[in-house]
């Protein structure tokens, strides 16, 4: 069945505009006329309720009072009303109050029934049941029939008037289409006519020269000249490049023939039809045969799976070069190729373009030197097995070699001393892993480091070499001090040797180095302590020889002070002979002090050891320092008022305070000066407490610091050994005990003492003394000591006193005063003399005054066999020794008293009574 | 627009009327001197005219005169007569209006107005008029409690009416709901 004919544009806009139109227009009078029809029926039913409220509002007098007159009267009034068929009133109950029917079609009187409210449209009429209400309540029905003449009439009408308008519209838009549709296809149908005149006369020159006002129309017509312009244009190029490719393709067969090497170009196909073949191919594998005897490659594979090789590598790569491969030529013999071959457009064919080479000779070539190349692989195989065992050979001797080299660096990486080795330009050529620890670098640093860098100073470095230049060649423990990397100094034994070359010329240096920085710095240090030995072995000579002299000296002047003492009880108060008395106790006291210093220097001072608070102890003395400060100086203290407390003789500490004092002063000399006094506490360190002076370094802890400043002269290093040496002074009248005195008192109370001074720029003493730990002040002497007036004589004459002592001075003295006291004196001159005289009296001797230094028999065995004889007994030592030091003879014992010499009589009263207030 | 029409005829009418009939019962229309209470029996007046306009008797012809008697109240009467005179004028309803001092003089009249001076005898022409079709109406208090058909009553400055549909029912006279509507009902049937 044939097509349909293609209809033109025009027919079919026209008709699309048609029935566009017409659908169009048809819809929206359909859409009009059903909505006019419902707007009037509505309209129609408003107008009936309309008219049945005021129909309902004028019947409601009647309603309300039944009025039927009225109500019939007000409904025939409307007997005229055309649009009223039947009007019926009904009461609230259902009662027809009034009914009037029109004649207009009405329904029969009969057939309207009761309803409350209600609208329908029955047939030709509509009826309402419209409540009439008064105050929202019904109180009566008005009914109204209304015929449908007057609606059917507006429904005619209007879709009269609906049809002529969509009559008219349709007509106009037919009108508007058809112009329009003219003006649409007109420039369409006369391009159309021109393109068909292009194509069948294939003259792309034709171009549409109308305009149309349409955009599109317009851009369509200049879009269709453009195209044709590019057409025409497109076969002219491809004319030209057509006339260029077969220009291309003479030229290409003139040169393919030309050439020497063969040239076939074949299809793909399973024959490999020739396209074409040169002369140089036809020459090679068709010699002496006509060329349609060569129907396709295919033929010309000696090897078949080679062609299928070929076309693979093809397709996988796009060509093929150099390929190497044996043909048969037509005559059946073989010939060598190498080929290439590329796909080519030939003819308008895809095709194979492959040239080929004749390698036949080569190949024989080739051949000729595979063989000797067997051959020479063969010989050099033999000849690699030689030398793989040679080789093994070697790699063992040198694994050896290896292991004996790691030995020997793990020898001296171990070793705590460092080896090195210089080289002739004096750098460290090698050093062993020690050298990092005992130098402070690093392996890599110390390489090629100049040996002039680790060495302290110069003079070492140049000492080195005098030494090793003398030596011959090897040069034993040369000590000496090298520097570290942080530049501290530490001291090394050095070995070095030299090393010599095959020649016997110098290569290098090579020794050992020993850290002996800790046995130099033992060695210095017990140096140290040997000189501070000898010095503290020297002054302890000292102090037991000062000792020992003041002990017989306080003997002695317990007799001068003794008799002196009678001297002045025997005389009269006024007596011209008490300043010549007063002397001779002032100069024994003197000499007793003398003797106490002494005694201290050697640690064997009288101490009465209690709770010294040292800046109540400096205000104290400062009342008396004026007598021994210089006029020009100016005294200044400083002291904590809330110092703690001391363990300490508080006449001891007094002594140190003078001797400072008198020291300073007599430092500031003549000129103007200062003299500064302070006291504080400090938590000490073992740096603040050593001291030279000392044997021992007492432990750190809490202790009180006094400091005396001066800015006198100051002293020298050969002073400041010195001064602590008794008898030592650089004074002119110095007696050279008073820092002697002041070293032993602070030994005697743990305590340490320092001394900083240079000349001319004055001296500062420093005295550490530690803190109590009682810091309530209690003395720890004997309890119950009481003052007592200075040799009062006591009445009672039963006391008896039993005085032991080898001196017959001393018993003479004692007695004597004893006896001014007013007691009973026994005297016996040594230990056995005391046990008898004790035995045959002790019921009635009271105290026994004993001294403890006495020949045949001493105090302390003399005091444990009074004790045997009576536990009770009462015994006063006396020494001219310290208390504790005599003390310590009676751990176990406690005497009830004791006395130092010389003593006084107060003193010995004192302690008589006391003893006897134990009783 | 008929229906409208119709409407505003049946429902405004009463009240409408009222105004121009006043007008014509006061004094100075007539040309007579002014009683201080002139506007007051001229107001009562005019609404017995609108009674009449509103009530329908029995057996009566519709070119016959509305007898109007007129007991006691000269007042009312003269009132009477004046509105008369203009609707007998303007070609309305003929009234015919006479006075009447005693029951004797109740023949075959319409209207009876029973004024405030009568009170001493209203039972009396109460009972007279009892059951017969005349449309009783006075301007004593009580009188439609009394069995009167429409009393007339002052609150303030405004005068009304009560109507006794009983009375009007007993008579055979009809009253149009729309006069009813205006007035308040006695005898407890008030819709």
């Amino acid at each position: 069945m044939s097509k349909p004919p293609l209809s033109s544009i025009q027919r079919k806009l026209q008709l699309s505009f048609i029935l566009t139109l017409g659908l169009a227009i048809l819809v929206m009078g359909g859409v009009w006329i059903s909505s006019n029809q419902s707007m009037l029926e509505h309209e129609a039913k408003q107008v009936l309720i309309a008219r049945a409220e005021v129909i309902g509002l004028a019947a409601k007098p009647a309603l309300l009072f039944s009025d039927k007159r009225l109500a019939q009267k007000l409904l025939d009034g409307l007997k005229g009303n055309k649009d009223i068929a039947r009007l019926r009133l009904f009461s609230a109950n259902g009662d027809v109050l009034a009914d009037v029917a029109t004649g207009n079609n009405g329904t029969k009187a009969q057939l309207v029934p009761f309803e409350t409210k209600g609208f329908h449209i029955v047939g030709h009429h509509m009826e309402l049941y419209e409540p009439i209400m008064k105050r929202g309540v019904p109180i009566g029905v008005i009914y109204i029939e209304s015929n449908l003449d007057a609606l059917s009439n507006s429904k005619r009408t209007s879709i009269i008037t609906i049809s002529l308008v969509m009559t008219s519209s349709l007509i106009l838009a037919l009108i508007i289409a058809m112009s329009l549709q003219k003006k649409i296809t007109s420039p369409i149908v006369s391009l159309a006519r021109l393109m068909r005149r292009a194509s069948d006369q294939q003259d792309y020159s034709l171009r549409h020269s109308e305009v149309s006002d349409i955009r599109e129309i317009n851009d369509l017509l200049s879009g269709y000249n453009m195209m044709v312009r590019k057409v025409e244009e497109g076969f002219i190029a491809t004319e030209h490049s057509q006339q260029q490719l077969r220009e291309s393709e003479k030229r290409f067969r003139i040169i393919a023939e030309a050439t020497p090497m063969p040239i076939i170009i074949s299809r793909r196909d399973e024959q490999g039809s020739i396209l074409f073949i040169n002369q140089a191919a036809l020459h090679l594998m068709a010699e002496g045969h006509p060329p349609e005897d060569l129907t396709g490659t295919t033929m010309l594979y000696q090897n078949p799976a080679d062609r299928q090789q070929i076309l693979a590598i093809v397709s996988a790569q796009g060509s093929l070069h150099s390929f190497e491969l044996p043909l048969r030529k037509l005559d059946g013999s073989t010939v060598w190729v190498e080929l290439t071959i590329v796909p080519v457009q030939f003819e308008d064919e895809q095709g194979m373009f492959g040239s080929f080479v004749d390698i036949t000779e080569r190949k024989l070539v080739q051949q000729t030197l595979a063989n000797v190349n067997e051959e020479l692989e063969k010989r050099v195989l033999d000849r690699t097995l030689a030398l793989q065992e040679a080789n093994r050979r070697l790699l063992a001797s040198q694994e050896e070699i290896a292991r004996a080299h790691d030995e020997l660096q793990s020898t001296l990486d171990n070793m705590l001393d460092t080896y090195y080795r210089v080289a002739p330009d004096a750098t460290l050529a090698w050093v062993s892993k020690s050298a990092s620890s005992l130098l402070g670098y690093t392996l890599d640093e110390m390489k090629n480091m100049p040996m002039a860098n680790i060495f302290a100073d110069t003079n070492g470095l140049r000492s080195f070499r005098v030494a090793f230049a003398k030596s011959d060649g090897s040069l034993m423990n040369f000590e000496t001090r090298l520097r570290r990397k942080d530049g501290s100094i530490i001291w090394v034994a050095a070995s070095a040797n030299m090393i010599r070359d095959t020649r016997g010329e110098l290569s290098g240096i090579e020794g050992v180095l020993r850290d002996i920085t800790t046995q130099i710095e033992a060695k210095e240090e017990k140096a140290d302590m040997e000189r501070r030995m000898a010095h503290v072995q020297r002054l302890e000579s000292l102090g037991i020889l000062a000792g020992g002299i003041a002990h017989d000296f306080n003997n002695l002047l317990s007799a001068i002070l003794g008799n002196a003492e009678l001297m002045r009880l025997k005389l009269h108060a006024d007596s011209e002979l008490e300043k010549e008395i007063g002397s001779i106790t002032v100069s024994c006291e003197r000499a007793a002090d003398l003797c106490r210093q002494m005694l201290a220097y050697s640690g064997q001072g009288k101490t009465m050891v209690e709770p010294v608070n040292l800046s109540e102890l400096v205000e104290e003395t400062a009342q008396l320092l004026d007598v021994f400060v210089s006029k020009k100086a100016t005294l200044d203290t400083d002291l904590d008022p809330v110092l703690p407390m001391v363990d300490a003789d508080k006449t001891q500490l007094q002594q140190i305070v003078m001797n400072l004092i008198t020291n300073a002063s007599e430092a500031i000399g003549d000129v103007s000066g200062t003299i500064s006094i302070s006291t504080r506490r400090i938590g000490a360190l073992a740096s603040d407490l050593h001291s030279e002076y000392l044997e021992h370094t007492p432990l750190p802890g809490p202790y009180v610091c006094l400091e005396v400043r001066d800015s006198g002269c100051g002293m020298d290093e050969q002073t400041l050994q010195r001064i602590f040496d008794p008898f030592f002074s650089t004074k002119f009248t110095g007696r050279g005990l008073g820092m002697s005195a002041v070293l032993g008192i602070v030994r005697s109370h743990q305590g340490s003492i320092r001394i900083i001074s240079q000349p001319g720029s004055g001296t500062t003493v420093r005295v550490y003394l530690p803190v109590s730990s009682v810091q309530d002040k209690v003395s720890l002497s004997a309890a119950g000591l009481k003052p007592v007036d200075a040799a009062a004589p006591t009445t009672d004459n039963r006391t008896t006193i039993l005085l032991v002592d080898d001196e017959r001075v001393v018993r003479s003295i004692v007695e004597a005063i004893l006896q001014r006291m007013g007691y009973k004196v026994l005297t016996a001159e040594n230990g056995h003399e005391c046990i008898d005289t004790f035995r045959k009296y002790h019921k009635d001797i009271a105290v026994v005054l004993l001294d403890l230094t006495m020949p045949v028999m001493d105090g302390r065995e003399a005091f444990e066999q009074l004790r045997h004889i009576d536990a009770n007994v009462k015994v006063i030592l006396s020494s001219g020794y310290s208390r504790e030091e005599a003390f310590q003879q009676f751990k176990d014992i406690s005497p009830a008293g004791f006395l130092q010499k010389p003593y006084l009589s107060k003193p010995l009263q004192q302690a008589i009574q006391n003893a006897i207030g134990r009783a | 627009m008929q229906m409208i029409r119709i409407a505003r005829h049946y429902l405004s009418i009463g009240i409408l009327l009222f105004t121009p009939t006043l007008a014509f019962a006061l004094p100075e229309q007539s040309g007579q001197p002014i009683h201080p209470r002139a506007s007051e029996y001229a107001l009562e007046a005019a609404y017995i005219f609108n009674f009449i306009q509103f009530t329908e008797w029995p057996n009566k012809k519709r070119n016959m005169p509305v007898t109007v008697l007129v007991s006691g109240d000269d007042m009312v009467r003269g009132a009477m007569q004046r509105i008369a005179t203009a609707s007998d004028k303007s070609g309305r309803t003929r009234l015919r209006i006479d006075p009447c001092t005693d029951l004797t003089c109740l023949g075959r009249p319409q209207v009876l107005f029973i004024g405030s001076d009568q009170q001493a005898h209203l039972q009396q022409w109460l009972d007279s008029s009892k059951q017969l079709p005349i449309l009783t109406v006075s301007d004593i208090p009580g009188f439609a409690d009394k069995g009167g058909m429409i009393e007339l009553i002052r609150r303030g400055d405004r005068l009304s009416f009560r109507i006794n549909r009983k009375a009007i029912a007993d008579s055979g006279l009809y009253v149009s709901a729309q006069l009813l509507q205006l007035g308040e009902i006695v005898d407890g049937e008030s819709p």
